[in-house]
């Protein structure tokens, strides 16, 4: 497994530079996401383009295994765990797939259900409601860029919600062609 | 009426909390001699069967582990192989209705999945008949058959109430599901009582070969 143990880069003049990384269940050659990652390379440093697209990635089994068993690790053994590494390390995440029935894919539901393991089975109030306890001291704040039959209001809506659980932000979802948006919000924070 | 039921945790059925719920649901909606099946998504060589049920079947009930404040990837999947049902003149739209349980136990924290469902079925050509919400499920088969069957009993009455009016009113639900969330009293006996509640968690788990803290941080070497 290639991983790099830095969590952030050191830019030009010294300072820590955030790390962003794509995670994408589109094709590599799909037109619409080349054109978004292009748009977002020109605003933002894009340190990882992961294409989940031929990696072997199953769903989670809901045994509970990576909280009760083997804390925060998950018991399947597939190409899931260089991901989870990998959103461990960066800051911001952009999550890049195909919308069905106004939500996000099965792919990209697979790949969110299999976050569990950065949660503990403790749980806390939080914002007047219960909510599991980080398992790291944080969690990348993330966004979401989707083509195809997606419903952009429930969408944020969600992903606002499963950003509160994971103890990060939301900076919202948009239609593929709007990537500029996502930046603006980026920028604004 | 017959019914359909279909399962949609991820989760083998031995194991499974929604499939006791289904158990018990099932319970009151025979009781007046309505009949039922019900099938597993977690089965996946049985897919072929389970689509076969969807649209063969004019009353369908997915059952659903809340995941990630939705429904789980496995169900998604699912969906994606269904067309949009087609009728003949004068037949009445498949009605889907939906059992939504989730570990936390505030009805508020199934609102977002709620959501999800309400529009669902338009998607697929089919009516929709409400959504039956309810938290604090996760313990059901930790618990073993006693305790277990404790907290799944009251969806033996809403087996009765669905069966009866073909539908999960609102209000129903919602006094079902209660509470929507925590009283400031309640909030405050929760954080009291919590370091017990912890130390049975921590206790039942390591009975169970557990085999690090809780709250291990196994990535850590990886984030300096
Ligand atoms: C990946 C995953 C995500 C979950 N997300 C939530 C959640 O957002 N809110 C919640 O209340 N419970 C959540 N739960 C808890 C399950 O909904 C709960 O334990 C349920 O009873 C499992 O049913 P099953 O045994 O049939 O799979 C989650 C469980 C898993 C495995």
């Amino acid at each position: 497994m290639v991983v790099s143990s830095m969590r952030k880069s050191i830019g030009a003049n010294g300072g820590s530079v955030l790390k962003y990384i794509i995670i994408n269940t589109l094709l590599e050659n799909n037109i619409e996401s080349r054109g978004a990652i292009s748009d977002l390379s020109r605003s933002i440093a894009i340190s990882d383009v992961i294409y989940t697209e031929g990696m072997k990635i199953h769903g989670c089994i809901g045994c509970n295994g990576c909280w009760m068993k083997t804390p925060g690790v998950c018991r399947i053994k597939d190409d899931y765990e260089q991901i989870l590494i990998k959103i461990l390390q960066s800051d911001r995440i952009i999550f890049i797939t195909e919308a069905k029935f106004g939500f996000v894919s099965w792919k990209m539901k697979n790949l969110i259900d299999r976050l569990l393991p950065i949660g503990v089975i403790y749980s806390e109030f939080k914002n007047g409601r219960t909510r599991h306890c980080a398992r790291y001291k944080k969690c990348a704040d993330m966004g979401l860029l989707f083509t195809g039959d997606g419903d952009a209001v429930y969408l944020s809506a969600w992903m606002k919600q499963i950003s509160l659980n994971l103890c990060a932000k939301s900076f919202g979802v948009f239609e593929i062609s709007d990537g500029k948006e996502l930046c603006d919000a980026f920028s604004h924070d | 009426m017959h019914l359909a039921m279909i399962s949609c945790t991820p989760r083998n059925v031995k194991m499974s909390n929604t499939a006791k719920i289904i158990e018990s649901f099932k319970t009151g909606f025979e009781k007046g001699g309505n009949t039922t099946e019900a099938h597993y998504l977690s089965q996946k060589n049985k897919w072929g069967n389970i689509r076969d049920a969807f649209n063969g079947n004019e009353h369908i009930l997915f059952a659903i582990p809340l995941f990630f404040e939705c429904v789980p990837g496995i169900m998604l999947e699912f969906l994606e192989t269904l067309e949009p049902k087609e009728y003949p003149d004068g037949m009445a739209k498949t009605k889907i209705g939906f059992i939504l349980q989730g570990g936390l136990a505030e009805a508020s924290q199934l609102r977002c999945g709620e959501q999800y469902l309400e529009r669902l079925p338009g998607y697929l050509n089919c009516q929709y008949s409400g959504t039956l919400i309810k938290g604090n499920m996760s313990m059901v088969s930790m618990l073993g058959d006693k305790s277990g069957e404790k907290l799944v009993a009251p969806f033996m009455d809403m087996g009765e109430y669905y069966a009866e009016h073909g539908a999960f009113s609102k209000e129903r639900v919602s006094d079902f599901a209660k509470p929507e969330y925590f009283s400031k009293g309640f909030i405050l006996l929760y954080k009291l009582l919590n370091p017990m509640q912890r130390l049975f968690i921590s206790l039942l788990t390591k009975k169970r070969g557990r085999t690090d803290s809780l709250k291990a941080k196994p990535y850590q070497k990886y984030l300096v």
